[in-house]
């Protein structure tokens, strides 16, 4: 493992379980509420709780734990390359919702929506 | 050449040995015995006979070197441009391992392309050369890996033989993402022992997951003490395939209206929906 500091891993593999729209981080829901998301500070979920609604979701397909990021192959082909290690999922199928992708172009944050196939 | 030098040893000690085997056969007569006793000598001889034997093998090896030589000099002298340009270059790598100074590397390369190359202008491209592979990679230095996922870029990320490798692990069925989850907590754990890249539990596969790991021995490492795993059976995904492990079919389905959908969970499981 690199020398950065993990994300919190996921205490349990419900329903309750989302993943963050803009880096794919997978985490509990009340995770997300009590410290946010790891990568993503600027949505500041654990000040605003209806952030984590807008900010994450609960359909997403696969999981994949990163404990190197930044030698994994996955990570590479995934991009997520840059972010904590931790737990992301391969694909999310919604879209950040629009206020929130202003948020992020005021932040000069990188978005990339999820590609249809 | 240090071959001949051993070789006229050889004879050397051979005519030595040869002259002691004389000596031993006059006291052979009456000291029979002591012949026996001294069998190593024999040995010794026999050993000489076997490296002449070698020796003249090797000497028909240096004559068909010599004859391969001998074509690889017709071969140069048919040769393009390019290839000699080539073989120039393979011999300034060569000087630079052994540790030559700048300087005298560009002499020795002035002075073995005045031999090669008459012509003053291959310089300049070999220097263009350079200049665009030195600006190529730049380039390629700043590649962002993370925005603006375009297909041809997404090409640029197959793995190569470089790469980490998939490994394929059986695992207890639904515990998929939990597995997952628990060697990320064991890496965090661990620190860098576990040297494990990372580890993918794909929805629509069950009873497998996938470890990223350079060696097998790193995945039957990382999974020793782990529930829900058994690592005796560790399959190597082939690099072609990885990409194909990690793609994801994508959930958003076009529905149409007026089609037929199953309720898949929930309290309605199993029943037939119309899509309105």
């Amino acid at each position: 493992m690199g020398s950065q500091t993990a994300a919190q891993i996921p205490t349990s593999f419900g329903h309750e379980l989302r993943a963050c729209l803009r880096c794919r981080l997978v985490k509990t829901y009340d995770q997300f509420r009590e410290s946010g998301c790891e990568n993503c500070p600027f949505f500041k979920m654990d000040e605003d709780h209806e952030r984590v609604v807008d900010c994450t979701t609960p359909n997403f397909t696969g999981l994949i734990s990163v404990m190197d990021p930044t030698r994994s192959w996955a990570a590479r082909w995934l991009r997520i390359a840059r972010y904590v290690p931790g737990c992301y999922t391969l694909a999310v199928s919604e879209a950040l919702p629009e206020d929130l992708q202003n948020l992020c172009e005021d932040e000069h944050i990188p978005y990339a929506p999820p590609k249809r196939i | 050449m240090p071959r001949r030098r051993y070789y006229g040893d050889d004879d050397n000690e051979e005519e030595e040995e040869n002259m002691y085997d004389e000596e031993e056969e006059e006291d052979e007569l009456d000291r029979g015995r002591k012949r026996r006793g001294s069998n190593f000598i024999d040995d010794d001889v026999a050993e000489e006979d076997d490296d002449d034997y070698g020796g003249r093998s090797g000497d028909r090896r240096n004559h068909r070197r010599r004859t391969g030589s001998e074509f690889f000099d017709l071969e140069a002298v048919v040769d393009s441009d390019e290839d000699e340009e080539d073989e120039d270059d393979d011999q300034d790598d060569f000087i630079v391992d052994v540790g030559a100074e700048i300087p005298d590397e560009d002499g020795v390369r002035r002075e073995y392309r005045r031999r090669l190359l008459p012509q003053e202008d291959q310089e300049e491209d070999l220097e263009e050369l350079t200049r665009s592979i030195q600006q190529r990679y730049a380039r390629s230095a700043h590649v962002d890996y993370d925005e603006d996922a375009t297909d041809v870029e997404q090409q640029s990320l197959l793995p190569s033989v470089r790469d980490p490798k998939l490994w394929m692990v059986k695992c207890a069925i639904g515990h998929e993402r939990k597995v997952a989850a628990c060697l990320m907590q064991k890496a965090i754990d661990n620190g860098p022992e576990l040297q494990i890249r990372s580890v993918v539990a794909i929805d629509h596969l069950q009873n497998y997951i996938y470890i990223e790991a350079d060696k097998e021995a790193h995945v039957r490492e990382a999974c020793k003490g782990m529930r829900n795993i058994n690592a005796t059976n560790v399959k190597q995904v082939p690099i072609k395939e990885m990409a194909d492990v990690l793609k994801v079919e994508s959930k958003a389905v076009d529905l149409a209206r007026d089609s037929w959908v199953r309720v898949k969970t929930g309290t309605y499981k199993g029943d037939l929906a119309l899509v309105v």
